[in-house]
């Protein structure tokens, strides 16, 4: 079906002007100032800050689904609609491109006001979270006891890596023998090498990689020492890469929060423009909560954060489009309505 | 030569699935009905007997699971057909955030008018249907008959051949009925057609060219309107100027000739009333 000409630029504005609504518009304006003045953002500390850059995706994203685009949810499944010419279905990519600018013009005071009091902070926000600490996988603490005894550290793949950090820790026996143990390294199930040997006292290696190369496992082995014991805490096993600049890292907590903020209410908007309003709320309830989940498991937990461990699930790659296509399935299956029509043939029948 | 067919429908039918076991709800089954130009068409049934269904499996709100609709000749939901058709639904739409003249001028434009055709159409529209100076006003602080005066004017906002109204009186006074009528009047004697649902006996009497009468999904009648609607075997006869003599010979007279059924002054109905008492006032 092809939408006449000069009806689209009248939908989208139709779907744009029920979505944004100056009162809802003030009300995130306030919003994105209270962020900007939240003791969280202003000390730069990462977890209070994304905590409230989670919150306030969230907050925005249900806010504007159930305020703004119900009306044209309701306004675009309506009959009067359904027998306007452009017919509902060719109206659909243009009510969502209306849609869609009418959210980010609602939603842009919450993501740019706080901006500055993040970004300007140094050495607190953005350092807190480069890339190389999302690249980490927690394993589970390695106690190497005797020798011979190995532990298996195991990281996401496909982001090159340029240097390893590693820490160990001795941990006295009871038999009080303090002679050193060797370790070994071994990476992607490669030949083992020397790394160095551990006393009494606790010692980081730092193994640089050149040129730098995805990881995938490695494995550290004890040889010697049989009174020391020796303990590698996860949060000690660091895969380094290389730095992230600020406006970096802005742009993609920026897009995360904004991208799912949309679709949260886009996909509470499409529900019930489909369905009903109880599904359209479950549906924009999901989307919240992956909204809230997301930011944290791309940026890590906050108090993994605080050790320098967060896991390795990143939206724009890898495992991240998992979920980021499970949900835009369950968006097209609540558009797939039973009885409906779907095509002009079968509508004719 | 007879007129062309706008609209049609050839043993139509609708069954929902509706309940916990989604139970088959048979809304309509087996209707047939044209609409041509220069004709009214009225679908008169109670309420739930299935004119609303009828009507959106007419324009391809919703599919039939019988039949076959035609409007325009074609299977309904081209948008091109739709551009020729104009609708007023049972409930009004959701414009809430919308102006009035904001509706008409988005519906206009929608029907492919341009900018500057849309906003003349409005304005005029405005006007006739009494509600210019309430043009910059917000849908949803319009009463329900504003409101269901400004749907009519979407309808109206195009220059459709073709109207599809579902109850258009609903809700408004005797005399904003009066005036719709004289407008859908004005259209049809235009050459253009219109299909009107309604439960309304006066409305359809004033004017229908063909009934079909809708009972539980199906056709109960179907004809003309004096066929239909009208009673061959009782007469009614409006008289005026008569004094008590002449009263008294019409009724020796009619008893004389057939079993009186009902005697006395006319009613004057409300908008007689308003005519008379207040000056005329009112809008359609």
């Amino acid at each position: 079906m092809t939408i006449p000409a000069g009806s689209s630029p009248v939908v989208a504005r139709l779907a744009f002007r029920e979505t944004f609504r100056p009162g809802l518009f003030l009300l995130f304006l306030g919003g994105g100032a209270l962020a900007a003045l939240l003791p969280g953002a202003q000390a730069g500390g990462r977890g209070p800050a994304l905590w409230t850059l989670a919150a306030l995706a969230v907050a925005a994203g249900l806010a504007a689904g159930l305020a703004g685009p119900w009306t044209p949810g309701r306004l675009f499944r309506s009959p009067w609609f359904a027998a306007q010419p452009p017919g509902p279905r060719a109206a659909v990519p243009p009510g969502a491109a209306g849609l869609g600018l009418g959210l980010l013009a609602l939603l842009l005071p919450v993501l740019i006001l706080p901006l500055p009091s993040w970004t300007a902070l140094p050495g607190a926000f953005h350092e807190e979270i480069p890339l190389v600490k999302a690249l980490f996988r927690p394993g589970p603490a390695n106690y190497l006891l005797g020798p011979g005894s190995q532990g298996r550290f195991f990281f996401r793949p496909g982001r090159p890596v340029t240097a390893l950090e590693i820490l160990a820790q001795p941990v006295v026996g009871p038999d009080k023998d303090f002679r050193p143990a060797h370790l070994t390294l071994s990476i992607q199930g490669g030949p083992s090498f020397p790394l160095g040997e551990v006393g009494v006292e606790s010692r980081t290696f730092r193994i640089p990689l050149d040129p730098p190369r995805p990881l995938g496992e490695i494995r550290i082995t004890r040889r010697g020492g049989p009174g020391l014991f020796l303990y590698l805490p996860p949060q000690g096993i660091k895969a380094l890469g290389r730095t992230v600049p600020p406006t970096q890292v802005w742009l993609q907590c920026g897009a995360a929060a904004l991208g799912l903020a949309l679709f949260t209410a886009l996909a509470l908007a499409w529900a019930g423009t489909v369905l009903s309003r109880p599904a359209a709320l479950l549906a924009g309830g999901a989307w919240g909560l992956l909204a809230l989940a997301d930011p944290l498991f791309r940026l890590g937990f906050p108090g993994g954060a605080a050790q320098g461990v967060a896991p390795g699930w990143d939206l724009w790659g890898g495992r991240g489009w998992a979920p980021f296509g499970g949900a835009l399935l369950f968006v097209l299956l609540l558009a797939w309505k039973p009885g409906r029509p779907r095509s002009l043939r079968e509508a004719a029948r | 030569m007879e007129t062309p067919i706008l609209l049609e429908a050839r043993g139509l039918g609708r069954v929902f699935r509706a309940g916990g076991a989604l139970r088959p709800v048979e809304a309509l089954r087996g209707v047939d009905l044209q609409v041509r130009a220069g004709e009214v068409t009225a679908l008169l049934g109670a309420n739930g007997s299935g004119k609303t269904t009828l009507l959106h499996c007419l324009l391809g709100i919703l599919p039939p699971t019988e039949g076959r609709a035609l409007l325009f000749g074609s299977p309904p939901g081209r948008p091109e057909d739709l551009r020729r058709v104009g609708f007023l639904p049972e409930e009004d739409p959701p414009w809430g955030n919308l102006r009035g003249r904001e509706v008409l001028e988005t519906t206009g434009r929608l029907h492919g008018l341009s900018r500057r055709e849309a906003r003349e159409k409005a304005r005029s529209l405005l006007e006739e249907v009494g509600l210019a100076q309430a043009g910059e006003r917000r849908f949803r602080t319009y009463s329900k008959g504003m409101a269901r005066r400004l749907g009519l004017a979407a309808a109206l906002a195009a220059d459709p051949e073709l109207l599809v109204l579902d109850e258009p009186t609903s809700g408004l006074d005797p005399l904003g009925s009066a005036r719709v009528l004289e407008r859908l009047r004005a259209f049809k004697e235009a050459g253009r057609g219109i299909l009107l649902a309604s439960h309304l006996f006066r409305e359809v009497e004033a004017l229908a060219d063909r009934v079909v009468v809708l009972h539980q999904g199906r056709t109960a009648a179907q004809g003309p309107l004096e066929e239909v609607l009208a009673d061959p075997k009782t007469w009614e006869l409006q008289v005026e100027g008569l004094d008590q003599e002449g009263r008294r010979r019409l009724l020796e007279e009619a008893s004389r000739l057939g079993r009186v059924v009902r005697w006395g002054p006319a009613p004057l109905g409300l908008e007689e009333i308003l005519r008379r008492h207040a000056g005329g006032g009112g809008q359609p």
